[in-house]
């Protein structure tokens, strides 16, 4: 049950940004002052979906980057994740805060800097290089999202999986990887939530040869196609959506199941 | 079925020949300075249930964890029938632990917690479904393989963590105060439940507790910890009869301590000389004990007068506690409820020689081992 105020701020923050897009994106023209455009045109979606345009190729790009970012930062930030949210070590307030330092350098400063390092690295200009840069602020959801479940999962558990004849690494996988996998899933979406929407880093690293959604919605922007741009749009916010609402469907069916007793 | 209760030894020996002892030997661990665990020796012999008493913090749990190989010790050894476990993986220990929380996977369902150990192990699958289905029907939660952590009671849960470790056919099974989270109606059930598996399987087992009634129900000795030194090593009537140690006495409820000093079988204390029973060698520096049922009122052996300070009604009995004229000692007396005593009231009191306790310093455990 959401409160009506709780839903008319989710319309007006959500819906309603959308519902020019949809429109833009089947408009042939739309002049001030009319309401709606005065000539219709699929042209922007028969561009979206031809196989003969660079979409193509910024979706494969966006995913492949996407996906890639998501699983090194999972591989890295759980581990870490798990130090974070159990273990009591020198500097770990430091640690902390130093993973919210994405949040609070601008990523143009810090992608200035990474490209310097990663000219010298051979790293500019490649997909390798432009993964590795989202990872830097894809990292931090994924620690503290493991953090927090880590902390509540305990040692105990992965103890009494040893006692009874689990090796350290049967341990790890049947016991304490499926009992993280809700900050698994949620770090994991975020991880691939970030490295989807990120323009700067993949025009500074990337240096053109990494085609992503972002940076065809830009170029098209900028040219001044707006159905254009607003399909892509349409076609880039999708899978964010389509995303949040299996991640929060699955937690939500976990919960239940797990009870709350851990 | 009561000869069977009685004579756990008996049983032990029929049930499983191939039960190993467990050996602590100058057990200790230091943390931040502070011996946890201090030159800890004992012997679990084969098959035999062994209950790790003493209030909290006294060392009991992290010994237990130390036998698990769940912390590596930092002086001394154990080992399992006869070999050292030393530096040995918790995994290949055979040493199963059940902890005071039932400690459930929440992620898997009944059978796949109880069948966890052998899973882990590659016995096959229907080997594993069919010592689950027995380790269940053990515990009474026979039919309950596919049901879910969350849908199960505290008590079947507790049942279903102490199938979980039955199942694998532990070496040695350690028990951490399994029964301290449960209602008391659910305590009982559980104690008799462990009590009979234990008379079953005669597995070697290590009770860890702070109650010294489960203790002494379930335990055929009782180490007795204090400061994470064994005090005394002993059989229940030993440890409440006997005890050699202040702190085994307090704890058992040996509450009348009278610091002496013996000379020829007198001790001098504050209550007054005690005539001692049995020849004693003198002594500059003892305590005499002796249970508050012990005491007698009216004149006899022994014998102070005091004035009644405190009682307290406890059913059967009352408590009373009173000061001694001479001395101004406490004594703790039990005595029908019944009979009447009033506050400020002038009582006398003796103290029959037959159950005065003489407590040596320094007369801890510390190579104890059982005897036969």
């Amino acid at each position: 049950m959401l409160p009506s105020a709780v839903v008319s701020l989710w319309v007006a923050l959500v819906i309603l940004p959308v519902v020019p897009l949809v429109i833009w994106s089947a408009a042939f023209s739309w002049r001030w002052p009319d309401l709606l455009p005065t000539a219709w045109s699929g042209r922007a979606w028969r561009y979206v979906f031809s196989p003969t345009t660079q979409v193509r190729a910024g979706l494969i790009g966006s995913s492949t980057v996407a996906l890639l970012t998501m699983m090194l930062a999972l591989a890295i930030g759980t581990p870490a994740g798990i130090a974070v949210g159990r273990m009591a070590f020198r500097g770990k307030r430091a640690i902390e805060l130093l993973l919210l330092a994405p949040f609070i350098v601008p990523g143009l400063i810090v992608t200035m800097g990474i490209q310097i390092v990663f000219i010298h690295l051979r790293l500019a200009d490649t997909m390798q290089g432009v993964v590795f840069a989202h990872l830097m602020p894809a990292l931090p959801y994924v620690i503290i999202s493991v953090a927090g479940v880590a902390t509540n999962v305990g040692v105990q558990v992965e103890e009494q999986a040893r006692s009874l004849g689990a090796t350290s690494w049967q341990t790890f996988i049947h016991i304490t990887l499926p009992l993280l996998r809700p900050g698994l899933a949620v770090g994991g979406l975020f991880a691939f939530l970030v490295s989807w929407s990120q323009y700067t880093s993949t025009l500074i690293i990337g240096g053109g040869k990494v085609q992503t959604l972002p940076l065809l919605v830009y170029a098209f922007t900028r040219s001044g196609d707006n159905p254009i741009a607003a399909a892509l749009a349409l076609l880039f916010v999708a899978p964010a959506v389509v995303a949040l609402a299996l991640a929060s469907r699955t937690l939500r069916v976990r919960q239940s199941v797990v009870g709350g007793r851990l | 079925m009561m000869a069977v209760l009685t004579d756990k030894r008996l049983v032990r020996t029929n049930a499983n020949a191939s039960a190993v002892a467990l050996d602590l030997i100058g057990l200790g661990k230091e943390y931040d300075g502070r011996w946890a665990v201090e030159n800890l020796s004992l012997t679990v012999p084969p098959g035999a249930l062994v209950a790790l008493l003493g209030p909290s913090g006294c060392g009991k749990t992290t010994t237990l964890r130390m036998i698990a190989g769940l912390i590596e010790p930092d002086t001394g050894d154990i080992r399992f029938g006869g070999d050292s476990v030393a530096g040995v993986q918790p995994e290949r220990r055979g040493a199963v632990m059940v902890f005071q929380q039932p400690t459930l996977f929440s992620h898997l369902d009944v059978a796949a917690n109880v069948g966890f150990g052998l899973r882990m192990r590659r016995e096959p699958r229907g080997v594993i479904a069919e010592r689950v289905r027995a380790a269940l029907g053990q515990v009474q939660l026979a039919g309950m393989e596919r049901r879910r952590i969350g849908q199960l009671s505290s008590g079947q849960q507790q049942r279903v963590a102490l199938a979980r470790a039955l199942v694998t056919d532990p070496r040695v099974l350690l028990l951490d105060e399994p029964l301290s989270n449960l209602d008391p109606s659910l305590r009982d059930e559980m104690r008799d439940l462990l009590a009979r598996l234990h008379a079953e399987q005669g597995i070697t087992t290590v009770l860890v507790t702070h109650d010294r009634q489960e203790a002494m129900t379930l335990a055929e000795r009782i180490a007795f910890l204090s400061d994470g030194r064994l005090q005394q090593y002993a059989t229940a009537p030993e440890l409440y009869e006997r005890p050699v140690t202040v702190a085994v006495a307090q704890f058992f409820g040996m509450v009348n301590l009278f610091p002496a000093s013996i000379v020829e079988g007198v001790a001098e204390t504050a209550f007054g000389p005690l005539h001692l029973p049995d020849p004693t060698r003198n002594l500059s520096e003892a305590v005499i004990g002796i249970r508050p049922e012990h005491i007698a009122i009216g004149y006899g052996e022994n014998a102070a007068t005091g004035c009644v300070t405190n009682r307290t009604y406890l059913g059967q009995q009352q408590r009373v506690t009173l000061r001694t004229s001479h001395g101004h000692t406490e004594v703790t007396v039990l005595v029908p409820a019944d009979m009447p005593i009033l506050i400020n009231q002038e009582v006398t009191v003796s103290l029959p020689a037959e159950w005065l306790r003489v407590i040596v310093p320094g007369g801890a455990a510390t190579s104890d081992t059982p005897r036969g």
